[in-house]
């Protein structure tokens, strides 16, 4: 538990904003337990360096990726944990916070660590670790080419992430031009936007079509839920095509708020850290003339499923027609323990043709899963494995 | 004066023993209905160790009638047997049949696609894929959701809701087929009923404030129990069951009581 120094409200430990006014909460609450079960649980205010470094002597190369993973669900199942390998992208990053230099001490950069070392022994290899991609900004710090966060000029590897900072700019200027976050492209690019909601490290991206994921880039290739080739975006005039390389995880659209969109038969959408699953319910199927007994079905139009696993759903709604609402504290389905699900956040009803989701103004938004391609614009935020982007036609 | 306590032959004046057909002295035929004659009931549903069943509620409005089992088949279905409800569509056509077996009453399904539920006494102990009834909702038990999250071959990460412990599941389903609510359980107990339950069912009025406990053992078992619920929770049967007096049955859509006799 966590108490918000600004308005006293009890949060659960891996929250990084107040679920009651939306400042950032202190970072050393968080217990660094989970991450190290050797630990005894009274140096759970560990530094957050030493916990970086046992995190990565545990998560080493050397380990079986299975073992890693194996390792990460242990602890993820423990408590909830932020150390899960699935904890939330960047979604914090549209918190209601000010913006400013993420600060990169305390046991949450641990966990990124975890989350960037942990999964992705491509971390290590060496064809990654010399390639000069950091550029200096303002201060005396550079941005970590990897997940965008400050580092120190003098640091050999980012707090946050583990990612071994390039040495000193040798003139690359093509490659340092990529990831510039000073100097926006003209063109068409991603951008990530950091957990604190600052802009990290840029995509550029082209008319002749631009492919990001884990192989594609220092921006991607720490991220053990990117699949090697992702998406390939091309830029069309002022918009832009999205298209799904058979992803595992997929490509999240953001919906504008109080904007429905038509769900197709297994359409999949994510609020907060929760991933649903939306299904047609099919008219009833006789048997040799003989009606399957059940429930009263008032019209159910649909039907929600928490995913949790492949083609393995946990709990699950059924959609009347008047439809439901989705929160973490009102409506039908509620989400108490997801503290990155708004109050109120998203519905879906049937609007006389076909069902629809609409975002019904939720702080961290309401993201569907593209079918195969669609056509994105400037403005428009894309949730790809772990990291959230800003598109720039 | 004393009475004769045997048939007297009509031919030659001798006492006949109960029982025998012909007369030991003259040979003459006994008449069949001093042979047959039985002690009646007033009416069949005296018959002692027979059963009736009375219909509580049913599809074709027929409430309140009772059917007598006499004989040695009472099979229950849309169109073929002796009890019938033509207008249950959740009915098979040959659906159930109440038999005697040593002298006690049975039901056994006769492979129907909708099964026989009987009302439970006390827990019943449930397997996953089990199906019981409370209030309208008819509910089935689930195994917890498989942990298919692992990585895949190109070591990418599979993205889940976060995932909790879940020790089983219990969905409700719908008439005509598919799945209404899902509910995976991390706590060993499921509270069922219209209001400040686990799973609610505020529109359903045959379904009591907390009608029914679902709940797993620290052996894994899993059982229901009703918790003095109205209108009673309904467990499907395997195979056959035997009843007693004032057993409940959902057959369909018809709702059945037991009456045993004598």
């Amino acid at each position: 538990m966590i108490v918000c120094p600004r308005c006293s409200k009890e949060n659960q430990d891996h929250y990084k904003f107040c679920l009651g006014c939306g400042s950032e909460l202190p970072r050393e609450a968080p217990s660094p337990r989970v991450l190290s079960p050797q630990t005894p649980a009274s140096s759970a205010l560990a530094s957050a360096q030493a916990a970086v470094e046992q995190a990565v002597q545990q998560l080493n190369p050397a380990v079986s990726p299975d073992k890693a993973l194996q390792f990460a669900r242990t602890q993820g199942a423990e408590a909830d944990s932020p150390a899960r390998p699935a904890t939330p992208p960047a979604l914090g990053a549209l918190q209601d916070v000010p913006t400013g230099p993420a600060p990169s001490g305390g046991a949450a950069a641990a966990v990124a660590a975890v989350r960037g070392v942990g999964p992705s022994p491509l971390l290590s290899s060496p064809s990654l670790a010399g390639s000069p991609r950091g550029q200096e900004s303002a201060g005396g710090l550079n941005n970590c080419p990897a997940c965008g966060n400050p580092v120190p000029v003098d640091f050999k590897f980012c707090g946050t992430c583990g990612h071994r900072m390039p040495g000193p700019l040798q003139g690359q200027p093509q490659a340092s031009a990529q990831v510039n976050t000073s100097a926006r492209p003209s063109r068409g690019a991603l951008i990530v936007i950091n957990p604190d909601g600052s802009e990290g490290g840029v995509f550029p991206l082209g008319e002749s079509g631009s492919s990001v994921g884990r192989n594609h880039g220092t921006l991607f290739s720490a991220d053990a839920y990117l699949s090697p080739t992702h998406a390939t975006f091309t830029l069309q005039g002022t918009s832009c095509t999205v298209k799904d390389e058979n992803s595992l995880n997929g490509v999240y659209v953001k919906l504008k708020r109080d904007m429905p969109m038509k769900l197709h038969d297994g359409d999949i959408f994510r609020i907060g850290q929760e991933l649903i699953r939306f299904e047609v319910l099919g008219g009833p199927q006789f048997v040799n003339g003989v009606e399957p007994m059940g429930s009263p079905n008032p019209g159910y139009v649909g039907r929600l499923a928490l995913v949790v696993g492949r083609e393995s759903y946990g709990n699950g709604y059924p959609i009347p027609p008047d439809g439901i609402h989705l929160g973490r504290e009102r409506g039908d389905v509620i989400f108490p323990e997801d503290g990155y699900v708004s109050g109120l956040h998203c519905r879906v009803h049937y609007d006389g043709s076909t069902c629809v989701l609409t975002d019904v103004g939720s702080s961290n938004g309401t993201f569907l899963r593209v079918r195969g391609s669609r056509s994105v614009v400037t403005g428009d935020l894309l949730l790809m494995g772990q990291q959230l982007f800003r598109l720039q036609c | 004066m004393e009475q004769a306590r045997n048939y007297v032959c009509k031919e030659c004046s001798t006492a006949v023993p109960s029982g025998h057909k012909f007369c030991g002295t003259c040979g003459a035929a006994v008449p069949v209905e001093v042979v047959e004659l039985r002690i009646k009931y007033f009416g069949p549903m005296q018959a002692p160790g027979k059963a009736r069943l009375t219909l509580i509620r049913g599809e074709g409005g027929g409430d309140g009638l009772s059917y007598m089992l006499q004989g040695t088949e009472h099979v229950t279905g849309r169109e073929d047997g002796q009890i019938l409800f033509p207008d249950d569509t959740w009915l098979s056509s040959r659906h159930a049949n109440f038999v005697y077996e040593g002298g006690h009453l049975v039901v056994r399904d006769e492979g129907s696609l909708n099964g026989v539920y009987v009302r439970t006494r006390g827990s019943v102990a449930l397997h996953h894929g089990d199906t019981f009834i409370c209030g309208e909702q008819v509910f089935r038990v689930d195994p917890p959701p498989r942990d298919t999250a692992g990585p895949a071959a190109d070591q990418t990460y599979f993205y889940t809701s976060p995932r909790k412990r879940y020790l089983f599941g219990v969905s409700q389903l719908l008439t005509g087929g598919g799945v209404g609510i899902a509910l995976c359980s991390t706590t060993p107990s499921v509270l069922i009923g219209r209001e400040e339950c686990d799973v609610n069912f505020p529109s359903d009025v045959y379904m009591s404030g907390a009608h029914a406990k679902l709940e797993i053992g620290s052996d894994g078992a899993l059982a229901i129990t009703d918790l003095d619920s109205k209108n009673g929770t309904y467990a499907r049967i395997k195979g056959h069951h035997r009843l007693q007096h004032g057993d409940y049955l959902f057959i369909g859509r018809e709702l059945l009581r037991v009456e045993m006799t004598g």
